[in-house]
């Protein structure tokens, strides 16, 4: 008898999923909706009745055995909890049916009116409203018009030459010089101090320096090969700098800071020669071999670095022929994010914590901009991802799990589990399903061909990099 | 004696509830001093009822054991009180 009893809610069930509720949807804003639902009495009524019958196969009842319980002494016990499931419930099928049937395509959580008060009310109908924000209008612009300009980038012999000069400087060994003061390209020990007004507010002990254009302990020194040169093992020279102005100190900033260095030890790079030893460590035969290695990663690095510049062109395009509204509590969430993410990377820098908080609103204000420009071409991203049918399929994506487990060394399977926890595997799957996009409308757009010689090029595609090189350096 | 709570808690139980569908009877626990004519006067009383009939049974207290001795629940009186027609109490 239960398992028919159980038969027919089930089937009750099934009926009810084509239950219509009254909904209503009004505008607010720029891609932000309120919808309002009623859900009628009887609706109310038939699954409070539902939800009885099965508490009433379930509940243990001191007395009672089990499904033997009188319903009214069950309605009795457990009316407040399963009032507030069928509410739950309740809403929750409203909600799903509002957002499938009108095709909303919801960002982020819908925020409920006075949510704490959904509660089923003990006659009549139960009225709720919530907001939410939805993927906003997207007004693509005409890819025929798109033209793009791909460097066209030829390796020379000079370029080889430059390379390997890198490569035998890398391989370099390092000899103390004791018989001579510092010369440009040195590399020097020194005790730095830093000063402002007779105050020391930095000391790096044992520092490593290189005697050229570099920094010194966060400070660019553009002469500093001449500032140092002549200087012996245990001499000190003083450098004043003037603080730029977007030194992370505030007060620091714009004043002129004393770097007083003290010569401990000096040191010469000398360059690895190529001898047949070196070459078989790095693991080939000859020179020509060597080379031709350097010409293809140069080659390589120019070609994924052609890519990201026409993609990048793409990206600009999409941004400035694009009209969109930005729904804008999502892109205050954002700005959020841009925010903090900043505020970490300045304390990774070790800028204290307090300095930090202390800026955040003007880093707001920026990321404010910023987030703006990351959600919009998210939302064309995707867009057009749906518009042309590109998709990544589970190969793809194992494929390129597997590329970055070999780049860390660990077990593709193992390292897809992680992703998948922390989520970064969907962000990897947003990542590429954005750039096949990219490069779907790259096979649309008028490519044209622009000479670079390859020093040019690198400071297009690459200026991050090389600021990257000059910190290190420092 | 102090017999103010003669009435000590109605019983709802699967039988109770039967009976009470069938016969208008109720089943309460009643103090072990508490005669049939008081619990007649008392149900009467507190749920303004007409009663019928009472019958009553003693019920021995359940052994229980702590640690080495033996012990037992306390012994209790069961009240069977059957209304008049047109009587009818809510338990539930």
């Amino acid at each position: 008898m239960a398992d028919n009893e159980a038969g027919v809610a089930e089937q009750g069930t099934e009926q009810e999923q084509e239950f219509q509720y009254a909904i209503k949807i009004e505008d607010i804003g720029p891609a932000a909706k309120k919808v309002t639902v009623e859900i009628p009495q009887d609706r109310i009524a038939a699954k409070l009745d539902e939800q009885y019958k099965e508490l009433r196969q379930q509940a243990a009842i001191p007395g009672f055995r089990i499904g033997h319980a009188p319903r009214k002494l069950i309605e009795k016990r457990f009316a407040d909890d399963v009032k507030e499931q069928v509410a739950g419930t309740l809403v929750r099928e409203s909600y799903q049916q509002a957002v499938g049937k009108n095709n909303l395509q919801v960002i982020g959580e819908p925020e409920f009116d006075n949510a704490d008060i959904i509660k089923l009310p003990t006659d009549g109908p139960l009225n709720y409203s919530f907001q939410v924000e939805v993927q906003p209008d997207i007004k693509l612009p005409d890819f025929a018009n798109l033209k793009v300009n791909k460097p066209k980038i030829t390796i020379t012999e000079v370029n080889v030459d430059q390379a390997m000069q890198n490569l035998r400087e890398q391989q370099g060994t390092l000899v103390p010089v004791e018989d001579r003061p510092i010369e440009s390209g040195d590399y020097v020990v020194a005790d730095v101090h830093l000063k402002s007004e007779g105050n020391v507010i930095a000391h790096q002990h044992d520092a490593q320096l290189v005697a050229r254009p570099g920094r010194i302990a966060g400070l660019q020194v553009d002469d500093l090969d001449a500032q140092l040169a002549g200087a012996k093992s245990g001499d000190t020279r003083t450098i004043t700098v003037k603080a730029p102005d977007t030194h992370p100190n505030e007060q620091l900033r714009g004043k002129d800071i004393q770097v007083e260095v003290a010569v401990k030890d000096i040191k010469k790079l000398e360059l690895a020669e190529i001898t047949p030893e070196f070459l078989a460590d790095l693991g080939f035969d000859n020179e020509q071999e060597l080379r031709l290695a350097l010409r293809e990663q140069m080659d390589e690095k120019i070609a994924s670095d052609v890519q990201q510049a026409m993609r990048e062109q793409v990206s600009r395009y999409l941004l400035e022929n694009t009209q969109i509204e930005l729904p804008t509590k999502m892109s205050d969430r954002q700005a959020d994010r841009v925010v903090s993410r900043r505020a970490i990377d300045l304390m990774m820098r070790g800028i204290p914590r307090d300095q930090v908080e202390a800026n955040v609103e003007r880093l707001r204000a920026g990321a404010q901009e910023e987030a703006g420009r990351e959600l919009k071409l998210f939302f064309i991203l995707q867009k057009i991802a749906t518009d042309q049918g590109v998709d990544v399929s589970e190969g793809e994506l194992n494929g390129r799990v597997a590329f970055l487990a070999a780049q860390r060394e660990r077990r593709p399977e193992k390292l897809k589990q992680e992703m998948q926890k922390d989520g970064s595997l969907s962000n990897l799957y947003v990542q590429m399903r954005e750039q096949k996009a990219v490069d779907k409308i790259l096979e649309q757009a008028k490519v044209e061909e622009v000479e670079m010689t390859r020093q040019e090029g690198e400071a297009a595609a690459a200026p991050a990099a090389s600021e990257q090189s000059a910190e290190n350096q420092g | 004696m102090d017999k103010t709570n003669i009435i000590i808690k109605p019983l709802v139980t699967e039988k109770s509830t039967h009976q009470q569908n069938t016969r208008n009877a109720y089943a309460f626990q009643v103090t072990r001093s508490a005669t049939k004519p008081e619990i007649k006067k008392a149900v009467e009383k507190l749920y303004e009822v007409k009663v019928v009939d009472v019958r009553t049974m003693n019920r021995k207290g359940k052994p229980r054991r702590s640690r080495f001795k033996m012990s037992h629940t306390s012994d209790w009186k069961r009240a069977i009180v059957v209304l008049a027609e047109n009587s009818r109490i809510e338990l539930f």
